[in-house]
């Protein structure tokens, strides 16, 4: 099976190095015959590492630990769902799944373009080709996942040898996150490179127009929404394993994963000026190359081991394969823009500062930014210890200061944006759609004042949340007042209609609702609350309106692990309410202990209890219990921001002209429909622009 | 005698054990297992701000946890830090004190911020002022084109003649 999985990795290689040539020898040559072997060669690559994937997961499932990966990586009693997510919990196969998913998208691409865009398709071939013999070099020749345990005979021989179990998967990835996690974000990261590929062989074809962008931009959305749904499991995985009560601590990974995410937000903002007023073509076409680059940068941080990082599960020496890889991409875009710049030139030109256009500016300017501080914050200490040859820290301290009132003016221009018409906004049309959503949003802060919201950022966090909602729900309730006075429907249906006609507007707006949760889930964290105490049964321990009794603890064993588990009861008002189960395990493959926590979750609040294990110095059992307001907030605006996207990419329903009954008419009535219909003609031309946003 | 010569010699070897406990008190203190007393908000702010120094972790002193670790809790250095953050703070000692003081025990990379001198100052200042250049460069490239815009010959875009159709055949239909 080994041998198999190798050689299908190789075969995948060649494949790829052969679109990859012949995909240039194709467009040079001009022979559609070349052309069209090489994609299908691209094409044939994803069946190749199918079938190395399916070889490396069958050495799981078969228990074969002659595969040193597999030996390194899993056990004998590690349930089903982990053997399958093993695959990727080291370098090798993380490398793997990488070419996997990539493959893929290559072969979508292909497939599905296979008879569109004739002049574009060759040079999108090329680029993906190219990517993935990168990648295909790794698996093959510097990170393989299909390298057996052997041991000499006494003749010189190399035979294969078993070890009897594997040294098991690293306990903190035994979480069921971590089966989902680690796909999302990496489709993610390879979703990038489809608008990459074809904003790069756009512009080194010179293909005419915006089409690239129509093409490629669903496939950004998704490649986005993975990303977005990536990162918040792996903070939720960061919450409820690592115990510590929080979820993003700015380690080096977690700002590897949000660079490309950021740059990849700003994109599909600023790509709407492109399609609609054919400006910031250059823009467009540098975020998308620098997405793409920090995708790579990414995964170079993860695996080099340049940062240190609780989330770096796969370090090694391969980080300067990647750093060449960066280089080389970074060379070609250059030198693509540099001869083809001409070809990006704007279609239109600013009319007004007070526009839609200019808003999309200062969102790009902001969220740039934003990944400008990230990235700096991320690689300071390096560059820091290089320049005075001694280490400095940059923590999340720095992050929070830098970052706070960037991301809060991102959430201010979340609702102002939307409400600026494309060319020039009137002061009249301004006051008119600020006025309502900004009086909610100070009433809103100065009820949060009286409860208690006293932290500044948090404040303007939560008017500014309000603000942005508003603005939000009065964009659909103008829109839907319109379908309704014309087919009478009442407004809610109004709202599902208004919806499903423009999904990619009204799409957007259920995302930029999910980030304003996201928001208003982080702005509790300045009222988070936390208290640890030895406790032996019978003892209480007061946090909050809580008070957690401590019952009893006892043994919970399994063939993976050993867990010594706390068993306590929580009371609120002299009430008991929940009974909590933090446990302590001790994975006997890895000898590793991992707490699991127990977590209770409301709107308001969770309550969030860790057993941090045994006293080092009295040896009693200590707990450790959190109160984190508002925490659930952050996961439902996670989901929502999925939806959100999902809904965007859903093709628009046709609206439906509805008559009313003819009827008799007067002088009057006639003088009357006249003003309704020039009213529906107006109507209609607001109902076109807004769809056209 | 014998008896009166052992009980000087028990009374002194009593007096120089108490006088060696007495000594080492302070000593015996500090090496002892420090309780999991709660820190006074400042002493918690100041542990959030300082790195555990026990160099198997990349916590902050105040949030040190250890996954994997025998103890998922604050290491020793971690609660030797957070106590010691609470007497100072106790002996109401400035915060630029106090830091001062670990920065001079373990060096800069104690603190969970750069510092705010020399090149490392370059950390708080590039953040804001790219923005601020980026801002510049918006603004230049705006101006540019409302200057282009301001030349372009007069008259409104060109009217989509399939919505134009579409609306004149609405409004005969309303008037119907």
């Amino acid at each position: 099976m080994d041998i198999l999985g190798s050689v299908a990795l190789l075969l995948a290689f060649l494949a790829a190095v052969y679109a990859f040539v012949a995909g240039i020898v194709g467009i040079v040559t001009r022979r559609p015959l070349i052309t069209k072997s090489a994609r299908n060669a691209g094409m044939a690559i994803f069946g190749l590492v199918i079938l190395a994937a399916a070889c490396l997961e069958y050495f799981f499932f078969a228990n074969d630990f002659s595969s040193a990966y597999v030996a390194e990586h899993s056990n004998r009693a590690l349930p089903a769902y982990y053997k399958f997510a093993a695959l990727w919990s080291g370098q090798e196969g993380s490398l793997v799944l990488w070419t996997f998913l990539l493959s893929m998208y290559a072969f979508l691409v292909l497939f599905f373009n296979r008879k569109k865009h004739p002049e574009l398709m060759p040079y999108v071939g090329v680029v993906l080709a190219g990517t993935q013999v990168f990648f295909l070099t790794l698996n093959n020749f510097v990170a393989s996942p299909f390298r057996m345990l052997g041991n000499m005979d006494a003749g010189g021989v190399m035979r294969l040898a078993s070890i009897s179990d594997g040294h098991g998967l690293n306990p903190l990835l035994q979480y069921p996150e971590m089966v989902i996690h680690p796909p999302m974000l990496y489709l993610g990261y390879t979703g990038f490179t489809v608008p990459f590929a074809f904003a790069l062989a756009a512009l080194l074809g010179r293909y005419p127009g915006e089409k690239w962008i129509h093409i490629t931009r669903r496939w950004t959305m998704i490649a986005w929404c993975f990303q977005s749904a990536g990162i918040l499991l792996g903070a939720h995985w960061a919450y409820a394993v690592l115990g510590w009560g929080g979820y993003w601590a700015w380690d080096p990974v977690e700002n590897a994963s949000l660079l490309p995410w950021i740059t990849g937000t700003a994109f599909l903002h600023s790509v709407m000026m492109q399609e609609k007023r054919g400006m910031m073509k250059i823009w467009n076409v540098w975020l998308v190359f620098v997405t793409f680059m920090l995708c790579i940068l990414g995964t170079t941080l993860t695996r080099a081991g340049i940062v240190s990082s609780v989330h770096a599960f796969a370090q090694s020496s391969i980080g300067g394969w990647f750093f060449g890889f960066l280089a080389i991409i970074f060379v070609v875009c250059f030198a693509a823009y540099w001869k083809n710049r001409d070809y990006l030139r704007s279609d239109n030109q600013l009319d007004s500062l007070v526009s839609r256009e200019s808003s999309f500016l200062f969102n790009n300017l902001v969220l740039l930014a934003a990944c400008f501080a990230v990235l700096w914050g991320t690689l300071f200490p390096i560059l820091s210890e290089w320049v005075q040859g001694s280490k400095i820290s940059v923590g999340p301290p720095f992050f929070n200061k830098v970052n706070i009132p960037i991301a809060l003016f991102l959430l201010l221009l979340t609702g102002v944006g939307p409400l600026l018409a494309w060319r020039k906004t009137s002061f009249d049309a301004l006051r008119r759609n600020f006025a309502w959503p900004l009086a909610g949003g100070i009433v809103a802060g100065v009820a949060a004042f009286i409860f208690g919201f006293r932290d500044v950022y948090s404040l303007i966090c939560m008017i500014l949340g309000v603000f942005v909602t508003l603005t939000i729900a009065s964009e659909f309730f103008r829109g839907a007042r319109v379908i309704s006075s014309r087919d009478g429907s009442n407004i809610f249906t109004a709202v599902g209609e208004l919806t499903m006609r423009n999904t990619r507007r009204y799409g957007g707006y259920v995302v930029h609702f999910g980030m304003v949760l996201v928001f208003i889930g982080i702005a509790g964290t300045p009222f988070n609350k936390d208290i640890q105490k030895e406790m032996s049964i019978g003892d209480t321990l007061n946090i909050g309106s809580y008070s957690i009794l401590c019952q009893n603890f006892d043994a919970v064993n399994n063939d993976n692990y050993e867990s010594e588990r706390a068993t306590l009861e929580v009371f609120k008002g002299g009430k008991s309410v929940m009974m909590l189960y933090p446990e302590r395990r001790f994975f006997l493959a890895s000898q590793v202990t991992e707490t699991m926590v127990a977590v209770q979750s409301n709107p308001f609040h969770d309550l969030y209890v860790v057993y941090a294990g045994r006293s080092p110095e009295g040896g009693k059992p200590v707990i450790h219990a959190y109160l984190l307001p508002l925490v659930k907030w952050i996961w439902f605006g996670g989901i929502v921001v999925v939806l959100g996207t999902i809904l965007a990419l859903l093709p628009n329903r046709k609206a439906v002209l509805v008559l009313r009954p003819a009827t008799e008419k007067s002088w009057g009535d006639a003088i009357s429909a006249t003003g309704s219909a020039i009213g529906a003609v107006a109507r209609r031309a607001d109902a076109r622009a807004d769809a056209n946003d | 005698m014998t008896k009166s010569t052992n009980s000087r010699s028990q009374n002194k070897t009593a007096s120089l054990v108490a006088l060696a406990m007495l000594v080492s008190a302070p000593l015996v203190a500090s090496l002892a297992p420090v309780a999991f007393a709660q820190n006074a908000p400042r002493a918690k702010k100041l542990a959030n701000g300082l790195k555990c120094m026990c160099g198997g972790c990349e916590d902050s002193a105040g949030q040190c946890s250890h996954p994997g670790g025998s103890f998922s809790g604050p290491c020793e250095t971690a609660r030797g830090m957070q106590k010691d953050l609470d007497d100072r703070v106790a002996k109401n000692e400035s915060d630029d004190a106090i830091l001062a003081a670990y920065v001079s025990q373990y060096g800069p990379a104690v603190l969970a911020d750069p510092p705010t001198k020399g090149f490392d100052l370059l950390a708080w200042v590039m953040p804001v002022l790219m923005p601020i250049l980026a801002l510049i460069l918006v603004w230049y490239v705006v101006r540019n084109w409302r200057k282009k815009s301001q030349l372009a010959p007069a008259g409104g875009p060109p009217i989509d003649a399939e919505f134009l159709a579409r609306a004149q055949r609405e409004a005969k239909g309303d008037l119907e």
